[in-house]
């Protein structure tokens, strides 16, 4: 039987608060791999909640604090929580940008993806989070930001 | 270490004239510009033919993935190729999840390279 010492050692809560540009994305993917591996996921998993994770960050430096939103002057502030009870991860990037109309707009397959007449390859951040994470929810208020909340189960 | 950096040689065939770029670090949001910037420096010279060696590149993000279906687009409609050689196996294993290694040629050998390079330019030999 574990202490609750050793219960709140299995059971981390990490929380991080940052002004981020793109440069830093290379160093969250790095705590994060670190995080996700320090909780025995494989390195498969590590990779899919890494790639899941960067996508999430870079979609709302784009998005939410782009230079086409009004936003471009407050601080782009990231906080990034992540959680993991019973064998789950969950990790939350939460911004504070322009928010999103239709939050959940993303292609559904790898055909929409490759489909002639995209102007450009885009949306597959989204898609990968849905591919490739467990459970995944979007949630955006125009104005206020988003909140991207995806978990990862441990197999 | 840089974030990305990559170096370029000539391909060398009888048949063609193609690039081989030796990406190194990562290509993310961030480093994808760079990235985007050297392939269309590359194919503006009428380069139609390219090999991505990505043996020490670490990590593809999805802007990454979609500048080389770009690439492979342009360079299809040029009547030429492109061929990923050599993937780490965290990128690999990234592509075959979304269903990427069914869409981009991929070797693992320069020489396997070389030869789906040939095959992109078949009506060359015909005439």
């Amino acid at each position: 039987m574990m202490t609750q010492e050793q219960s709140k050692a299995a059971n981390p809560k990490i929380e991080i608060c940052c002004r981020i540009d793109s440069t830093m994305l290379g160093l969250l993917r790095d705590f994060v791999t670190a995080v996700a591996t320090h909780l025995g996921f494989s390195p498969a998993e590590t990779s899919q909640i890494e790639i899941c994770v960067d996508e999430a960050c870079a979609n709302a430096l784009e998005h939410a604090y782009g230079k086409n939103t009004n936003f471009l002057e407050k601080n782009q502030e990231l906080t990034i929580e992540i959680f993991f009870h019973n064998g789950e991860l969950t990790i939350r990037v939460i911004d504070h940008g322009c928010g999103m109309q239709n939050p959940e707009a993303a292609i559904n397959s790898l055909e929409e993806y490759l489909a002639e007449g995209r102007e450009r390859y885009r949306g597959l951040g989204l898609y990968m989070m849905k591919k490739f994470m467990d459970r995944l929810s979007v949630r955006s208020e125009p104005g206020k930001g988003t909140i991207v909340e995806m978990t990862k189960v441990r197999r | 270490m840089k974030a990305f950096n990559y170096e370029t040689r000539e391909i060398t065939h009888d048949e063609y004239k193609g690039v081989c770029f030796v990406l190194r670090g990562y290509i993310d949001a961030h480093t994808v510009i760079e990235f985007e910037k050297a392939v269309q420096d590359v194919i503006s010279t009428g380069v139609n033919r390219v090999i991505l060696e990505m043996s020490a590149l670490s990590y593809v993000s999805s802007a990454g993935i979609g500048a080389m279906m770009a690439l492979a687009r342009k360079l299809s409609q040029d009547g030429g190729d492109l061929v990923l050689l050599s993937p780490t196996q965290k990128v690999y294993t990234i592509l075959e999840g979304l269903g990427f290694t069914k869409i981009f040629k991929i070797a693992n050998t320069e020489t396997e390279a070389l030869q789906k390079l040939r095959l992109a330019a078949p009506d060359e030999k015909q005439e």
